[in-house]
C-alpha cells in the first residue's frame, strides 16, 4: 500500500470538503444523530450508573440543546425544563416520584452585590453522616441556567443533622434543627434557617406534550433585503440562451414574476391558467411574467403543451440544472434551509432582476396586486417582512445584502460565472470605500480582482480593466492590483496607462519584486525594447530558479534575434517548469530544432500539441522536425492534420516534403 | 494508491459523517485535476494570476465538492467493516422490530437472517443482580463473566464464543427465536415495545464478520414501564455479500424499572404548563426549520437551533419562572410562573420580547438590589436590569459575536458577579481544523462587573487568553480545589477543554496537569459531587459515534497514525467524561462508571432526580433530525 500523495490531493482541503460536503447534505434534508433520544443515569452509589432513560421516561427523540432543574411546582421533586431543536422548542417535565422520599430547599442570601451568593457551598450533613455538597451556580450544563434554589434528596427517612455554608471568599456559618421537607432561606450571618412559605395552591400539572397547535404558513417569504439573481442561465423553447436580470426592454419599474412549473403540477397548470388569463391586469400592475418549465428534456413537450393548452401569452422557457442549481443557492443566501423546491415557485424581481419577493407555492394575480403595491408604496427599501409573532429589537437588523458575501458562496457553491455576473453588476457608493473598514476593504480588492483575472482569462481585457480598476478603488495603494491593471492595459495597448500603474507599484515593492520585474519586462517587450526586455527577464531568472515565465520569455527573446543556442537552457527549464504548458513544450522543440535536436524536438512538439492540438504553426514544426529527424511517415501525416487549420502552410509544407531528398 | 494523512485521519475520526467522505474521497483519489490551462496567452509573455483568494475556499472547486457529496451515497467501497455493518445492523434492527411488536410475529425475518448452524446464548440471563436504588427506579444488572467496558480495545470479537460465559444452548432458526423471546420476557407478548440497536465495534476477516451491538427495548413491563439494554456479541457468516447470523453471544443486560404504576417519573406537560400562554405555545410547538425556512437569514437565525434556557425568579414572587430564547426574527419568551404552576407570557410587558439571536440567558443580581437582573449571550451580550417586579431595561451591551453558553460568579471576590461567555464560530465554510485539535476559533471572554452595569473585558489582564482559540460550547465555575475562590472549566468542541484555577483573580490553565484535557467534541460541562465525597467533580459531555468507534478501531485506521494520534482519534469517538476529584488531581472514571454512551449529548447536568440523597446525571441529546431519516 502507497502512502504517496497524488497530486492535487490535499488534505486539509478535503476536510474543508468534506466538511461543507456533510453541511450541504444537512441543509439538504439528512439526517445527522438525527432521533436520539436523551439520557438519564440512575447514581447506584458505588461508583455505577445505570442507563435508566426509557424506565424514567426521560427519553425524548427530539434534537435536545438546553436542559435545567428546578423544583418548579414546589412538591419537592426537581423538574426539568429543556429546549430542543426541533418541535416543541420546549419541554416542561413535571418529577412524579412519591411523596415518600424527603427532602430540602435552600435559597442564601447575604448582603453586598451578590445577593443570591453564588458560589457558596452548601453541605447538608445527614445523621447517617452522610455529606451533601451543592454548589450554588449561575449557569451550567449548556446554554441553561438552573435554579439558583439548592436542592437536596434526603432518602426516605433522611434526617438533617446539620446544614453548613461556605459563603464566598470563604466565611463558614452552621445552621442547625433544620427540619427535612421545607424550603429554607439561610441569610448570611442569622444563624438560624427561615422557612419560605409552602406553596399556597396545590399543582396539578396534567401530563401531555404539546397539542393542537396550527402549522405556520411558511410559503411566502420576504426578503429584507434584495438579492440580486442576474445570471441565472435559462433558455428558450428554441434553445436560445437567457439569464435573468437581462435588459428586457420592459418600462423602467416593471417587475418580472418568474413563475417555476413542471408539466404534471396541477396548481402549476391553475396558476399558468389564471396568469394567461390575465395578461392585461398584468400589463396595468407592471408586471411582465416568465414561465420556465422544469422539466427535462422526456417532458418538455408536455411542459410546452401545457403553455399552450391556455394560450400563455407572455415569455417562457426551460430552467435546467444549472439555473436549479444556481437558484439553490440564492435560496440558500435567503434562508438557512430552504428545503426542497416548491412547486409552483413563483420568484418575483425588480426591473433590476433582483429578488424581491419570493411564493414557494401559487400565486394569485389578486395576491400579486397587493405585492406590487405594497413594494411600490415602500420606497428605495424592501417593506419590513411581517414577523410571525411581535417583539423588538436590540440591534435591528440592516437591510443590507452582503453581495460580496453572496458572491462567494455563489463562488464556492460551484457557480463561479455566478459569481462574476453578480460582482460585475455591484455598484459602489462614491466614497462607500472610506467609510468601509479595513477588512471590508480588503474583500472588496480581493473580490474585484480576481473578478479581473477571470475576465481576462476569458479574454475580456476591456471587462478585466474595469474590475482592476474597482479593486483598486477599494484598496487604492495595492501594489499587485496596479500591476494587475497594467498588465491588461498593456494588453489593450494602452501602454502609457500602463507603464504609470507599473510606476505606483514600484513606489510600493521592492525592485526585485518578481511580479513587477516581470510586468517591467513585458512593458519593454511590448514597447519594442527587446533588449532591456531580454536584460530584464534575465535577472528575473536568475533570481528566480523556478520563474517558468521569465526563463520562457528570456527564451523566446533570445530565439528572435537569432541567439538558439543561448535559448536552449531557458527554454528546456521552462518546458520542465510547465510541463503542462504548450507553449513552453513549443518554444523548447524550436529551440531543440534550431540546435539540430530534431528527434528530441518532436515529443516537444508532440507534448505542446496534446495541449493545443489545433495550433499550425506547432504541428507544421512538427512535421519539420519529424521530417528532419527521419520520422517521415510521422512528417508526411502533419500535412493532412494541418490542412484544415491553415491551408496556405499546408501547402507549404507539402511543397517542402516534396522537395526534400531521400 | 491510497493517499492518508493525519488531517484526514482526524477529519475521519472526526465529525463522523464528514469521516465518511473523506474516507472514501482518501481510498479513490480522483484523478489529479486536469491541467489548469496556461495562463500564457499564445504570445507566451503573461503573468499566471495569483492564486485565487476570493472567498474562504477558492473558486472553481464545485467539480470537486459535487464528487466529495457524491461519495456519502455511493457503497463504502473498500470499507468492507462499514458496509458489512450497516447490512448485519440492518438485518438485526429487521428482526428486532418485528419481534417489537404487538405479537411478536418475527418468524420470517429471523428465518431470512439466520445461519441453519446458529448456536447462541440465552439473550436474558436467568438471573440478574439487584442493586440498591431508593426504589422508585428497580435496577437489575448482568455481566457475562470476565466483560469488559465496550470502550476498551475488544479482544477479538471473531475469537470462539461460548468460553466462560453462557452456553451456547440456543441452536438453529428455533433457538434463535427461542432466545429472542426470552430477550422481551420482561414485556408481555401484546404490548408494542421501542427497540433501538447500534453497531459499536466491527471485525472482519475473510467471509467471517462480527459486530458488537448496543441493544436497547422500551415500553410497558409486566412490572412497570421497562426499559433493557443489552450488549450482544455478534458473529455472521457472508455468503453472496449477506451477512448471515451464526451467533450471539449476551455480554451484558440491564434492566430498569420504574415501579410507578405504569406512570414515568419525568412527564412531559408541556401542553398543561403552556396553556395559559397560546402566542407562546404557537412559536415554541414550532421547530427551528419552519423559521428558517420562511424568515430571511438576515434576521439572524439558524436551523440548527442552539437557543437554550434560564429559570429563575424574575418577578420576586418566590416562584421560579423561566426565559426561553430564540433565534434572530423570533421573540425571546419570559414565562412567569402563576400561582397555579402554569405559565403567563410575560415577554412584551416586561420588556424582553427580544428579536435579536439570543443563545443563552441568565437571571442574575447584578447590582445587589435583591432582583434577578437578566444577561443575553448571542450577537453581542446584553445586560438587563429589573426594576424588582419584572420590568427590565437595557443598561449595557458588550459588542461581540457568536457567543454560546455563560456563566456568571465573583472571581476577583469583589462581591459582585462577573460574566464569562463562551464563543463558537464555524461555518460551512470555516471547518474547526485540525479536527482533534483545533485552535482556530475565537476568544472567549471574561467580563468584570465594576458596578453600576459597567462591565469591562478581563479576559487577558486575568490569564484567560491562554488556550482561548478554541470552539467553545459551555462553562461552569466552581471552587474544585477549595481555596474559596471561583475556578473556571470550559468545554471545546473539536478538542481540548480548559480548566482555568484561580489564583487570586489570575487564571492558569491546569486541565493537562490534572489530567482532564478530555479530548473530544466538547458540549457541556458543570460540576456535582457524585461520590459523596465532599469534593466536586467534574462532567463534561461530549459527542459519543459508534461510527467512529468502529472506524478508529480497524486496522486499516491505524496505518498512518502513531498510537497518541490514534488514542486521540478514539477517544474523540467514546462520548462523555466524568472526572473524579481526588483531592490533588481528577481520575477519568467515566468507563468505570458506565456514563460514556449518552449519544450527541448536549447540556448534560446532575439531578439527583429519585431524591435518595444521590447525583444523578440527565443528558439532552441529539443533534440535527431531518425529514430524510436516512442518518449520515
Amino acid at each position: 500500500m502507497s502512502h504517496t500523495p497524488l497530486e492535487g490531493s490535499d488534505p486539509a482541503r478535503d476536510y474543508a470538503l468534506g466538511w461543507r460536503a456533510t453541511w450541504r447534505h444537512v441543509r439538504a434534508g439528512k439526517s445527522w444523530s438525527g432521533g436520539e433520544r436523551d439520557c438519564a443515569f440512575l447514581n447506584l452509589g458505588d461508583g455505577r450508573f445505570a442507563d435508566v432513560s426509557s424506565a424514567s421516561g426521560f427519553d425524548s427523540p427530539g434534537d435536545g440543546r438546553a436542559l435545567a432543574t428546578t423544583d418548579w411546582d414546589g412538591d419537592g421533586a426537581l423538574d426539568l425544563w429543556m429546549t430542543q431543536r426541533d418541535g416543541p422548542r420546549v419541554v416542561f417535565y413535571r418529577n412524579q416520584r412519591p411523596a415518600t422520599q424527603r427532602w430540602l430547599a435552600v435559597r442564601l442570601e447575604q448582603p453586598g452585590a451578590n445577593r443570591s451568593a453564588i458560589g457558596a457551598r452548601v453541605e447538608v450533613v445527614l445523621a447517617d453522616g452522610a455529606r451533601l455538597v451543592r454548589e450554588v451556580a449561575a449557569g451550567s450544563g449548556y446554554l441553561s441556567q438552573s435554579s439558583l434554589e439548592q436542592h437536596f434528596g434526603l432518602g426516605a427517612a433522611g434526617e438533617i443533622a446539620s446544614v453548613a455554608v461556605r459563603w464566598p471568599g470563604g466565611e463558614r456559618e452552621t445552621f442547625t434543627g433544620v427540619a427535612p421537607n421545607q424550603r429554607v432561606l439561610l441569610a448570611r450571618g442569622a444563624g438560624a434557617a427561615r422557612a419560605l412559605p409552602a406553596r399556597a395552591t396545590r399543582v396539578t400539572a396534567v401530563a401531555g406534550p404539546l397539542a393542537g397547535v396550527k402549522k405556520a404558513d411558511a410559503r411566502r417569504v420576504e426578503p429584507l433585503a434584495p438579492i440580486p439573481m442576474v445570471g441565472l442561465p435559462w433558455s428558450g423553447f428554441d434553445g436560445a440562451p437567457h439569464a435573468l436580470g437581462e435588459p428586457r426592454g420592459a418600462k423602467p419599474g416593471a417587475y418580472q414574476l418568474v413563475t417555476l412549473f413542471t408539466s404534471t403540477c396541477a396548481s402549476c397548470a391553475h396558476e399558468l391558467g389564471e396568469l394567461a388569463r390575465s395578461k392585461a391586469a398584468l400589463d396595468a400592475l407592471g408586471v411582465d411574467a416568465l414561465a420556465l418549465a422544469l422539466d427535462d428534456a422526456a417532458a418538455l413537450a408536455a411542459a410546452r403543451a401545457r403553455l399552450d393548452g391556455v394560450r400563455w401569452p407572455h415569455a417562457s422557457g426551460r430552467a435546467l440544472q444549472p439555473f436549479q442549481d444556481g437558484l439553490q443557492l440564492f435560496f440558500e443566501e435567503l434562508l438557512d434551509r430552504p428545503g426542497p423546491l416548491a412547486l409552483p415557485t413563483n420568484l418575483l424581481l425588480d426591473g433590476a432582476g433582483r429578488l424581491v419577493l419570493l411564493h414557494r407555492g401559487p400565486v394569485s394575480v389578486a395576491q400579486l396586486g397587493e405585492d406590487v403595491a405594497r413594494l411600490r408604496a415602500s420606497g428605495a427599501e424592501l417593506p419590513r417582512p411581517a414577523l410571525p409573532f411581535a417583539g423588538r429589537w436590540i440591534d435591528a437588523p440592516a437591510q443590507r445584502r452582503d453581495l460580496f458575501a453572496l458572491a462567494t458562496r455563489l463562488a464556492s457553491g460551484g457557480q463561479p460565472a455566478l459569481a462574476h455576473a453578480l460582482l460585475a453588476r455591484v455598484e459602489i457608493a462614491p466614497g462607500a470605500a472610506e467609510r468601509s473598514s479595513p477588512a471590508e476593504r480588503e474583500r472588496a480588492f480581493r473580490a474585484f480582482h480576481e473578478l479581473g483575472h477571470a475576465r481576462a482569462a476569458a479574454g475580456d481585457d476591456v471587462a478585466a480593466v474595469t474590475a482592476f480598476e474597482r479593486a483598486l478603488a477599494a484598496q487604492p495603494g495595492d501594489a499587485l492590483g496596479a500591476l494587475a491593471l497594467a498588465g491588461a492595459l498593456r494588453r489593450l495597448g494602452r501602454l502609457d496607462e500602463a507603464e504609470a500603474r507599473a510606476d505606483a507599484a514600484r513606489a510600493a515593492l521592492p525592485g526585485e519584486h518578481p511580479a513587477l520585474a516581470l510586468e517591467l519586462a513585458l512593458q519593454h517587450a511590448a514597447r519594442g525594447r527587446d533588449p532591456q526586455a531580454e536584460d530584464a527577464f534575465e535577472r528575473l531568472a536568475q533570481r528566480e530558479q523556478d520563474n517558468a515565465l521569465a526563463h520562457l520569455n528570456l527564451g523566446i527573446l533570445r530565439l528572435k534575434r537569432g541567439a538558439a543556442a543561448d535559448a536552449l537552457a531557458p527554454l528546456a527549464r521552462a518546458a520542465s517548469l510547465r510541463a503542462q504548458d504548450p507553449e513552453a513544450r513549443a518554444q523548447h522543440g524550436k529551440a531543440l530544432y534550431l540546435a539540430g535536436r530534431f528527434a528530441e524536438a518532436v515529443p516537444e512538439y508532440q507534448a505542446s500539441l496534446a495541449a493545443r492540438p489545433e495550433h499550425a504553426e506547432t504541428v507544421y514544426n512538427l512535421a519539420l522536425a519529424a521530417a528532419r529527424g527521419g520520422q517521415d511517415a510521422l512528417a508526411a501525416e502533419q500535412v493532412a492534420r494541418l490542412e484544415p487549420l491553415d491551408r496556405a502552410l499546408a501547402e507549404r509544407l507539402r511543397k517542402l516534403l516534396a522537395s526534400r531528398p531521400r | 494508491m491510497r493517499v492518508r494523512s493525519l488531517l484526514v485521519l482526524a477529519a475521519l475520526a472526526a465529525v463522523f459523517a464528514v469521516a465518511f467522505v473523506l474516507l472514501r474521497g482518501a481510498r479513490n483519489p480522483t484523478t489529479p485535476s486536469a491541467p489548469t490551462s496556461s495562463a500564457t496567452p499564445s504570445n507566451a509573455n503573461e503573468p499566471a494570476p495569483p492564486p485565487s483568494t476570493f472567498g474562504a475556499t477558492p473558486v472553481g472547486l464545485a467539480p470537486d465538492l459535487a464528487a466529495t457529496m457524491a461519495k456519502i451515497d455511493a457503497k463504502l467501497d473498500g470499507w468492507d467493516t462499514e458496509d458489512l455493518s450497516s447490512r448485519a445492523l440492518g438485518a438485526l434492527k429487521k428482526v428486532g422490530k418485528a419481534h417489537a411488536h404487538a405479537g411478536r410475529h418475527a418468524d420470517a425475518e429471523a428465518r431470512a437472517i439466520v445461519a441453519e448452524e446458529y448456536a447462541g446464548t440465552r439473550l436474558r440471563p436467568e438471573s440478574m443482580h439487584d442493586e440498591p436504588t431508593a426504589g422508585v427506579l428497580r435496577v437489575r444488572t448482568w455481566r457475562a463473566p470476565g466483560a469488559r467496558p465496550w470502550e476498551e480495545v475488544p479482544a477479538r470479537l471473531l475469537a470462539p464464543l461460548g468460553d466462560g460465559g453462557l452456553p451456547l444452548e440456543r441452536r438453529g432458526a428455533d433457538g434463535f427465536l427461542a432466545s429472542l423471546a426470552e430477550w422481551t420476557a420482561a414485556f408481555a407478548a401484546d404490548v408494542e415495545l421501542v427497540v433501538e440497536f447500534k453497531s459499536i465495534h466491527v471485525e472482519l476477516e475473510g467471509a467471517r464478520f462480527a459486530m458488537l451491538a448496543r441493544v436497547q427495548l422500551s415500553g410497558a413491563g409486566r412490572e412497570g414501564r421497562t426499559q433493557v439494554t443489552a450488549f450482544w456479541r455478534t458473529q455472521w457468516r457472508i455468503a453472496d455479500g449477506a451477512p448471515k447470523l451464526l451467533a450471539i453471544e449476551l455480554e451484558r443486560h440491564d434492566e430498569a424499572v420504574s415501579t410507578l404504576d405504569g406512570a414515568p417519573l419525568f412527564a412531559d406537560a408541556t401542553d398543561w404548563v403552556l396553556s395559559n400562554a397560546p402566542e407562546a405555545k404557537a412559536q415554541l410547538a414550532q421547530s427551528a426549520d419552519v423559521a428558517s425556512a420562511t424568515l430571511d437569514r438576515l434576521h439572524g437565525l439558524s436551523f440548527v437551533g442552539h437557543e437554550g434556557l434560564a429559570l429563575g425568579d424574575a418577578d420576586g414572587d418566590g416562584l421560579d419562572d423561566v426565559y426561553v430564547c430564540q433565534g434572530g426574527g423570533l421573540p425571546n419568551r419570559l414565562l412567569l410562573q402563576t400561582p397555579d404552576g402554569r405559565v403567563r407570557d410575560a415577554s412584551a410587558e416586561a420588556g424582553v420580547d427580544v428579536l435579536d439571536a439570543t443563545r443563552s440567558a441568565l437571571f442574575v443580581d447584578l447590582d445587589g438590589d435583591s432582583d434577578q437582573d437578566l444577561v443575553l449571550g448571542g450577537e453581542g451580550v446584553t445586560f438587563l436590569e429589573n426594576d424588582g417586579r419584572a420590568q427590565f431595561t437595557q443598561r449595557a451591551r458588550f459588542a461581540t459575536s457568536v457567543v454560546t453558553s455563560m456563566a456568571a460568579a465573583d472571581y476577583d471576590l469583589d462581591g459582585d458577579l462577573d460574566l464569562y461567555a463562551c464563543r463558537y464560530d464555524s461555518t460551512e465554510n470555516s471547518a474547526p481544523t485540525p479536527y482533534h485539535d483545533a485552535q482556530n476559533g475565537v476568544p472567549n471572554v471574561l467580563l468584570r462587573n465594576d458596578g453600576a452595569f459597567v462591565f469591562a473585558d478581563a479576559t487577558v489582564a486575568t490569564g484567560l487568553d491562554v488556550n482561548n482559540r478554541r470552539f467553545s460550547f459551555a462553562c461552569a465555575w466552581a471552587d474544585y480545589d477549595d481555596d474559596g475562590d471561583p475556578d473556571l472549566a470550559v468545554a471545546n468542541d473539536f478538542g481540548r477543554k480548559n480548566l482555568y484555577r484561580n489564583d487570586a483573580g489570575r487564571f492558569v490553565d491546569v486541565a493537562a496537569d490534572l489530567g482532564v484535557e478530555d479530548l473530544g467534541a466538547g458540549m457541556s460541562a458543570s460540576f456535582g459531587d457524585y461520590d459523596r465525597d465532599g469534593k466536586l467533580d467534574l462532567w463534561f459531555a461530549n459527542m459519543f459515534s459508534s461510527a467512529g468507534n468502529r472506524v478508529a478501531f480497524q486496522p486499516r485506521f491505524q496505518t498512518a497514525a502513531n498510537e497518541t494520534t490514534l488514542g486521540a482519534l478514539r477517544r474523540h469517538a467514546r462520548g462523555n467524561a466524568l472526572f473524579r476529584n481526588d483531592g490533588a488531581r481528577f481520575q477519568d472514571v467515566s468507563e468505570a462508571t458506565g456514563v460514556t454512551l449518552a449519544r450527541w449529548a448536549w447540556s448534560s447536568i446532575f439531578a439527583d432526580v429519585e431524591d435518595d440523597g444521590l447525583e444523578d446525571l440527565l443528558v439532552a441529546n441529539g443533534y440535527l433530525s431531518n425529514q430524510d431519516p436516512d442518518d449520515l
